[in-house]
């Protein structure tokens, strides 16, 4: 038997910190980034020939309400529908008070678990078992495995559950629950949602793993993503085979300037760095984050920063990718010849003295944050109060800074 | 490695020409009065360095392309020779540079690169700003820099690096401040345009967006009311349902009621008696009628057969008649064509004797009337066709001969009357006399004869003359007695003489030839001496006055500044202080007089002074009253001390005013002197001016002619020299005339002679009037010879016409004989004429065709005739047989319509019988079926009696009584089966049978108000059925909106994009700002602590020009408002800004700044590869006592050590005072103006005071 584990569709969600991107046929593909993966998704059920498809929750993204949003998604059950495909949908924390997900009828095929207690859907013609409960409440605290069924003998029996295994950083605390529960209810897979890496958490005969979010949407959710491939049989262990099923794949680029003689030079480097990506993530476009760091003479030139965006863009786009963002972390040769090292010193000493000071720079950013601080932060793009992030900028100006009073001299 | 200018030289510029000056290597003092060129000096250099600018200046006595300025120098000689005999003088050689329009060049003429850099309007302007300074320039600079302008502040004010800093500081302020601004105006900063773009398409992407939830509420509301809707739908089906059957109760109604009583009707029938079925009733109705109609229609033929027997009897027939009907129907139709041929036939007959008397009377003029016929006779005058044929040509020949003899007889008559017209001609000329006179005229008229050279020499003459006159005219000729005009004679104009036949070389004209003569042109060497003159003492007289000019605008502004010092107050002079000190004096001896000891009068004179100050005024009131008269002298001492005092401390106090006024003084003294050697200076110019006008007038006025401008003279000079060749002219066509005369006489006498014997003289007439009477002569001989031709020819041509008449007379006889041997051979009358002929010929032939066609009428009129005596005899036959002899005794043969007409009746008739006899037989026929057709009907009856007797009793009225029964009962069955269609028809869904059992009882109002009932109950579900399916149709269609909406997630993608991009530029803004802060922060701290390194070297300078009484120059410990502000600190320490400093210092502090300046600006110059360039300051010193002079001079040699310095100065005392510092300078001397050189360089010279 072969099913297809995904979760965390965040259907609808934007991918975050692209600006400029134009009208481009690239640009339109990235705006509907999370329904073409979607569309990849039931793709690749159709074509690996799965005996069902397991939705380990999070379909919908925060407060997100537009009903084409729903009626997309219906319409990509409907396919699987017509194709003879059972569905098994749990809410995940984000769904369970979406109003699209009250709002929708699922076709036939398509079953969605109870919120209530853990519910089993037996499919006798298939021989598949699944067992599981989706949130009832945006914050489900308690651990929900211990009440999951025993497994149904002779049959596949597959769990589902929308879960932060014990506790991961990067995300909410939901459903708690330890590998052991997990593998301790004896089902040939238990497939989990949540966490947005690929993550097998049980690796013994009962295997339990995260299929990972189908599209990365920000520079955290960097590399492959897709879904899970499992094939397996009553009583034996599993077999997981992952499917990259992303349209646009999130990269760091780090570029180094130490021997890097000027700009061009560098853009070459970033240039070639980001066409290196572009070609492994082919045919999907890549969005990249350019972090420059090191020391070297091309530093003062960097620090036109209009210019080397328009230059970095241009490159990126002839590698057929597009930049989030160019992190500039460069630094001046010790040895450049400095304005005058006592004012050198002074500046230095000034911005150090500030970045440990960030009452001082928030007052600086206040007029800001009074005009658009609330909508950043929301967006979790700029958090204007953030003393780390302030203080981190007010680094990043000095390096700047100095860069620029060294390139000014020569 | 520096460029000096050694030797300037203005080879061409301003009014300067060739003129030079030698600079020293180091500081040179060019020492000159004002006003003497300075400026041009000035601008040459500026040239020289940096190139002539667009428009070119200092153009004014030379041409933009003439202009050059060129210039030994001392420099890095790595291009161009080194100048000849000084090539040894080391590394640094000498070359001659030359910069003129074209650019710079060396002494071979190659362009070369300027040794100080690239030139050009910007270069200019730097160095005139940076290293070439007035003492205005100076100041105004000085004030600027003080205040934190001017092109030098960023240098002073700005430490060491800080100048970059700066630099980096106003970028970054572009940078931030493009991205954001805190002022909420600002709204194209980038953060608030992004932010504004994100919030359109935030809004955009919400009213995009369809909330599900408001879809879910929808499709359950849609549900809830389809239910609703299904439910309402029966309901309504029910009710009209009732509805319907409650209208069909009140339709059938009627229908109902009507059946009940035709069934009642028919019940009674049946039980009246028997009744014949429906069949046996269809069946005994049918045979009734047949009967009835089949007994009618017998009795109606049997009438109809008997009518028509009779009418047959009536009948007559004659049956012979009818035999010949035929033969008398074809007579009549014939009748007609035979009364018409018998017509033609007498016209025929008529037309024949006609043409009979017309052929007669034609032949009544050929042929005698002898008796015989007509036809005979005109046999007799018949001409065989070709002999007439014969006689119609000749007679044609014959007409054409006659006609042509007379137009031939008619040109000969003509002929000769022309003839006889040309022959009248008048007397001829003698041809030899008048070809001698002819002779004699070519020989004086040929080219070369005396006479024809005489006339041209005359015409050469008269041009000359007219020239001449022209040219004298011109020159404003007056004639050496002044009068105007060319001829002092009388105006003897020689061409008018001329043509009154005079002699051409008559001797009066000698006298105005010869007063022409005497004109003579001045010399042209002393003309423009003259002229040159004069010209020179205009440009020297306008040079003066502008210099008179110049000088009391200087006078003017010199007293101007005099009074500007004097109105601030007279300076307490030396006097004033004489006098305080006499009034003091004469206070003490005063009070010394006065008695006392001394001890005592200083005591009681400070006891009083005590006094007098602690009462103040009152102390004054008292010298005359209570405090007695010791104290009113001590008192008056005081007061006189204090004065004294005061005096002397405002002396102390104004002293500087005191030398600004004593130089002020000076200059206004110096330039009141100035402006009246300038008067003098231009009186003596116009002496000068008026002096070589008269020499100018002078040299004209002898010569006769009007006193030209000087510009018009070269062409007076050339007219009075174009006068004295025409009259040269006119001299010699005079000898020529004078030579020629005695042959030309000759020649005249001989042509008279030669026209006397002529017959043409014309005594004593001029020559002219006879080569006229010649001309006239020789015309007059040419038109003789033209007739005498013409009338030769005339003649010739009637001789010609004359033989023509004959032979066309000769004709005509020929013809006339040929035309009567023809007749005569005709047989025709010789008398006969060619037209006589034609009319005999035409009768003839007439006479002819009317015989022949009477013959062919009189036949055709005898066949008619036949044909119509024929049908009369045939019509008089059978008239006789048949019809009755006519009582009126009319012919048979008329009687044709009469017998037609009988024969037609008599066939009427037969006709008619036939038909009758068809009739009978038809209505005997018909009468014999309609006896059977009724025999049968009767049968019928007779069976169905039999039969209702077999099956009912025999009732009253029998067969009758019971078929009307039957009638009866048939037809209420059809009303009771059309009354049960109607009832079914209105009624379908009721049962009938109850119906029409109800319908007595049934009242028709109850039915219509349950009617009523069920109709509102109906039409009240029905609107509630169509409000709901409004509502449903509004619920779906918002349903199918919100499902089919979409583009919300692309318009919400595109909203964070904009929100990143506000993320974006915020964080740069940020970055910038703090970079900002940080650096204009620290930089402020920085350039606190740390001085320019140019204010510290021209605090130095400072300390040196003013002897140390000011030791530097800073911004203030405390700045103000204003920001960059400059104070100069005293050696005691105080600080005094610019406005508090007195002028000489101000300057000095300016100076300093400047030279510092000018140091850093060399060494920026030196750091980028140029060579130092020269510095200029005019008259910089001015306001510098002698002791800061020197020390400034001091400080300029200094600076000259790595530089060329020119201080340009006009007082004399400077370089004086320059001497005694013992530093190495030299001086070059504006001079007076050099010697003239040459007269055209005059005005130039004049004008030029620099000397070498």
């Amino acid at each position: 038997m072969r099913l297809v584990h995904a979760a965390d569709l965040h259907l609808d969600s934007p991918l975050r910190g692209l600006s400029r991107l134009g009208d481009s046929d690239l640009a339109g593909t990235l705006r509907a980034a999370t329904r073409r993966a979607c569309e990849n998704l039931v793709d690749a059920v159709v074509d690996h020939r799965a005996d069902a498809l397991l939705l380990a929750g999070d379909v919908y993204d925060g407060d997100w309400k537009d009903y084409a949003t729903g009626a997309f998604f219906v319409r990509q059950l409907s396919r699987l529908h017509d194709e003879g495909v059972p569905v098994f949908l749990i809410n995940g924390n984000h769904d369970a008070e979406s109003e699209i997900t009250r709002s929708l009828r699922l076709p036939p095929n398509t079953h969605r678990l109870s919120v209530e207690a853990p519910e089993t859907v037996v499919l006798d013609d298939l021989g598949l078992a699944v067992h599981g409960q989706g949130f009832a409440r945006r914050a489900v605290l308690e651990n929900l495995v211990p009440a999951y069924p025993d497994r149904v003998p002779g049959l596949v029996n597959a769990g589902m559950l929308h879960t932060s295994v014990q506790g991961d950083d990067r995300h909410d605390t939901y459903a708690p629950c330890r590998p052991d529960d997990l593998s301790g209810c004896g089902y040939e897979y238990f497939a989990l949602g949540h966490v947005h890496e690929q993550q097998l958490v049980c690796d013994g005969l009962h295997r339990a793993a995260f299929a990972g979010n189908l599209q990365g949407r920000h520079p955290q959710e960097r590399g492959a993503k897709g879904a899970l491939l499992v094939d397996v049989e009553p009583g034996q262990r599993a077999e997981l085979t992952p499917v990259e099923l992303d349209v646009a794949r999130w990269e760091l680029v780090e570029v180094d300037i130490g021997g890097l003689a000027d700009a061009d030079e560098v853009f070459d480097a970033v240039t070639a760095a980001v066409r290196e990506r572009s070609a492994a993530a082919a045919p999907r476009a890549v969005v990249a984050q350019v972090t420059l760091h090191g020391s070297g003479p091309a530093a003062a030139a960097l620090t036109e920063t209009d210019r080397v965006r328009t230059e970095l863009e241009l490159a990126a786009e002839n590698a057929g990718a597009v930049l989030e963002k160019i992190r500039n972390r460069t630094r001046p040769p010790a040895d450049a010849q400095a304005v005058d090292p006592e004012l050198t010193a002074a500046v230095s000493a000034a911005a150090t003295g500030l970045a440990g000071d960030p009452e001082r720079i928030r007052e600086l950013a206040a007029p800001l944050e009074r005009e658009v601080g609330r909508r950043l932060r929301e967006a979790g793009l700029l958090d204007l109060r953030d003393g780390e992030r302030l203080a981190a900028l007010a680094h990043q100006a000095e390096q700047q800074l100095l860069a620029r009073m060294a390139g000014e001299r020569s | 490695m520096t460029a000096r200018l050694r030797t300037l030289v203005l080879e061409r510029y301003g009014a300067y020409e060739g003129r030079s000056l030698e600079l020293g290597a180091g500081l040179t003092l060019v020492a000159g009065p004002n006003e003497a060129g300075k400026t041009t000096l000035l601008d040459a250099l500026s040239d020289l360095l940096w190139g002539m600018p667009r428009p070119v200046q200092h153009a004014y006595a030379f041409s933009p392309a003439r202009l050059a300025v060129s210039a030994r120098v001392e420099g890095p000689a790595d291009e161009g020779p080194a100048v000849e005999g000084t090539s040894g003088q080391g590394a640094a050689g000498e070359r001659i540079l030359r910069r003129t329009t074209r650019g710079l060049h060396d002494a071979e003429d190659r362009s070369v690169d300027a040794p100080w850099g690239t030139g050009g309007a910007e270069a200019r302007k730097r160095w005139r700003e940076g290293f070439g300074l007035g003492h205005e320039q100076l100041r105004a600079g000085g004030r600027r820099l003080c205040a934190g302008g001017g092109d030098l502040a960023e240098l002073v004010f700005t430490a060491r690096s800080g100048r970059d800093a700066r630099a980096l500081i106003a970028a970054l302020d572009v940078e931030a401040d493009a991205l954001y601004k805190e002022h909420r105006g600002s709204k194209s900063v980038q953060v608030r345009a992004a932010f504004a773009r994100f919030t359109e398409a935030e809004q955009a992407a919400a009213d995009r967006t369809s909330r599900a939830g408001e879809v879910t509420a929808i499709a359950d509301e849609i549900a809830r009311l389809e239910r609703r809707a299904a439910e309402l739908a029966r309901t309504r089906r029910t009710a009209a349902d009732d509805a319907d059957r409650a209208r069909q109760a009140v339709r059938a109604r009627e229908p109902a009621r009507e059946l009940a009583g035709l069934r009642a009707e028919r019940a009674a029938l049946c039980a009246a008696g028997a009744a014949l079925g429906a069949d046996s009733l269809a069946e005994y109705t049918r045979a009734t009628a047949d009967r009835e109609t089949a007994e009618r229609q017998r009795d109606e033929h049997r009438e109809r057969a008997e009518e028509l027997r009779a009418r047959r009897a009536e009948l007559d027939l004659d049956e012979a008649l009818l035999a010949d009907a035929t033969r008398i129907r074809e007579l009549e139709s014939a009748a007609e064509a035979r009364r018409s041929d018998a017509e033609r036939a007498a016209r025929l007959r008529a037309d024949a004797a006609e043409l009979h008397r017309r052929a007669e009377t034609a032949l009544a003029g050929l042929v005698a009337e002898d008796g015989r016929s007509a036809d005979e006779r005109l046999a007799a005058v018949h001409l065989p066709a070709d002999r007439a044929r014969d006689l119609d040509a000749i007679a044609r020949r014959l007409h054409d001969a006659v006609v042509e003899a007379e137009r031939a007889e008619r040109l000969h008559a003509d002929a000769l009357a022309e003839v006889r017209e040309a022959a009248d001609v008048p007397g001829g000329l003698d041809p030899e006399r008048v070809g001698r006179v002819a002779e004699v005229r070519r020989a004086i008229e040929a080219e070369g004869s005396a006479a024809a050279l005489c006339r041209a020499a005359v015409v050469e003459r008269d041009a000359a003359l007219a020239r001449r006159s022209e040219a004298l005219a011109a020159a404003g000729y007056r004639g050496p007695g002044g009068a105007a005009g060319t001829g002092g004679s009388g105006g003897a104009d020689p061409t008018a003489a001329d043509r009154a036949g005079a002699d051409p070389t008559g001797a009066d004209r000698d006298g105005a030839d010869r007063a022409g003569a005497a004109v003579l042109a001045p010399p042209m060497r002393e003309v423009r001496s003259l002229r040159s003159a004069v010209r020179s003492a205009e440009q020297d007289l306008r040079s003066a006055e502008r210099a008179a000019a110049d000088a009391a605008e200087r006078e003017y502004r010199a007293r101007s500044a005099r009074d500007g010092v004097a109105a601030r107050g007279r300076p307490v002079g030396p006097e004033a202080l004489a006098a305080a000190r006499a009034e003091r004096d004469t206070a003490v001896r005063e009070l010394f007089a006065a008695g006392g000891t001394g001890t005592a009068g200083t005591t009681g004179t400070t006891g009083t002074t005590g006094t007098a100050g602690t009462t103040g005024t009152a102390g004054t009131a008292g010298t005359t009253g209570t405090t007695g008269p010791a104290a009113a002298r001590a008192a008056r001492v005081a007061a006189a001390v204090a004065a004294a005092d005061r005096v002397a401390d405002d002396m102390i106090a104004s002293a500087d005013r005191v030398a600004e006024l004593a130089h002020r003084e000076a200059e206004l003294e110096a330039a009141t002197a100035e402006a009246a050697e300038a008067a003098d200076a231009v009186e003596a110019a116009r002496a000068r001016g008026t002096e070589a006008g008269t020499a100018w007038a002078t040299l004209w006025r002898s010569h006769g002619v009007a006193v030209p401008d000087p510009d018009d003279a070269d062409g007076v000079v050339a007219a009075l020299a174009e006068a004295a060749r025409a009259q040269d002219e006119v001299d010699r066509a005079d000898e020529r005339l004078a030579r020629l005369r005695d042959q030309a006489d000759e020649q005249e006498r001989a042509l008279a002679a030669a026209l006397a014997a002529a017959g043409r003289p014309r005594d004593g007439a001029p020559l002219d009037v006879l080569l006229v009477a010649a001309d006239d002569l020789a015309t007059e001989a040419e038109h003789a010879r033209d007739r005498r031709v013409l009338l030769q020819r005339l003649r010739s041509e009637a001789e010609r016409a004359g033989g023509a008449a004959d032979a066309a007379r000769h004709e005509r006889e020929l013809a006339r004989s040929q035309w009567r041997f023809a007749l005569r051979g005709a047989g025709l009358p010789t008398d006969l004429g060619p037209s006589g002929w034609d009319t005999r010929r035409d009768t003839v032939a007439d006479a002819q065709q009317a015989g022949a066609t009477a013959r062919q009428d009189d036949a055709e009129a005898k066949r008619l005739e036949r044909t119509v005596h024929a049908h009369r005899r045939a019509v008089t036959a059978l008239v006789e047989r048949h019809l009755d002899r006519a009582p009126t005794g009319t012919a048979s043969a008329d009687r044709l319509g009469e017998l037609a007409d009988r024969v037609r009746e008599v066939t009427k008739g037969a006709v008619s019988a036939g038909h009758l006899d068809d009739g009978i037989v038809a209505a005997e026929d018909a009468a014999t079926r309609a006896a059977r057709d009724a025999g049968a009907a009767g049968a019928v009856l007779d069976r169905l009696a039999v039969e209702l007797a077999l099956t009912e009793a025999m009732e009253p009225g029998g067969l009758a009584a019971a078929a009307e029964r039957g009638a009866a009962v048939a037809d209420l069955d059809d009303r009771i089966a059309e009354q049960a269609r109607l009832l079914a028809a209105a009624a379908p869904d009721l049962d009938p049978d109850e119906l029409v059992a109800a319908a007595p009882e049934t009242e028709p109002g109850a039915l219509a108000e349950a009617l009523d009932r069920a109709e509102a109950y109906e039409s009240e579900l029905g609107a509630e059925q169509d409000a709901l399916r409004e509502q449903l149709g509004e619920l779906r269609a918002r349903r199918r909106e919100l499902e089919e909406a979409e583009g919300a997630a692309e318009l919400h993608a595109r909203a964070q994009e904009e929100l990143a991009g506000v993320a974006e530029a915020a964080e740069r803004y940020l970055v910038l700002h703090l970079q900002r802060e940080i650096l204009r922060r620290e930089l402020e701290a920085y350039e606190r602590s740390h001085a320019s390194p140019l204010l510290v070297r021209a605090g130095a300078l400072l300390e040196r020009l003013t002897g140390g009484r000011f030791v530097a120059l800073r911004p203030p410990a405390e700045p103000g408002a204003g920001g960059r502000t400059l104070v100069a600190v005293r050696g005691d320490g105080e600080e005094l800004p610019p406005e508090k400093l007195s002028e000489g210092t101000a300057d000095q502090v300016h100076l300093a700044l400047r030279l510092a300046g000018i140091e850093a600006l060399q060494a920026d110059r030196t750091a980028s590869g140029l060579p130092p360039v020269p510095v200029v300051l005019d008259d910089v010193l001015m306001t510098f006592d002698d002791e800061r002079a020197p020390a400034a001079i001091r400080v300029l040699a200094e600076l000259a050590g790595s530089q060329q310095v020119l201080l340009f100065t006009h007082h004399e005392h400077l370089v004086t005072l320059a001497r005694d510092t013992g530093v190495e300078f030299t001086v070059a001397e504006l001079g007076p103006p050099a010697a003239v050189e040459s007269v055209l360089d005059a005005e130039a010279a004049r004008a030029t005071p620099l000397a070498g």
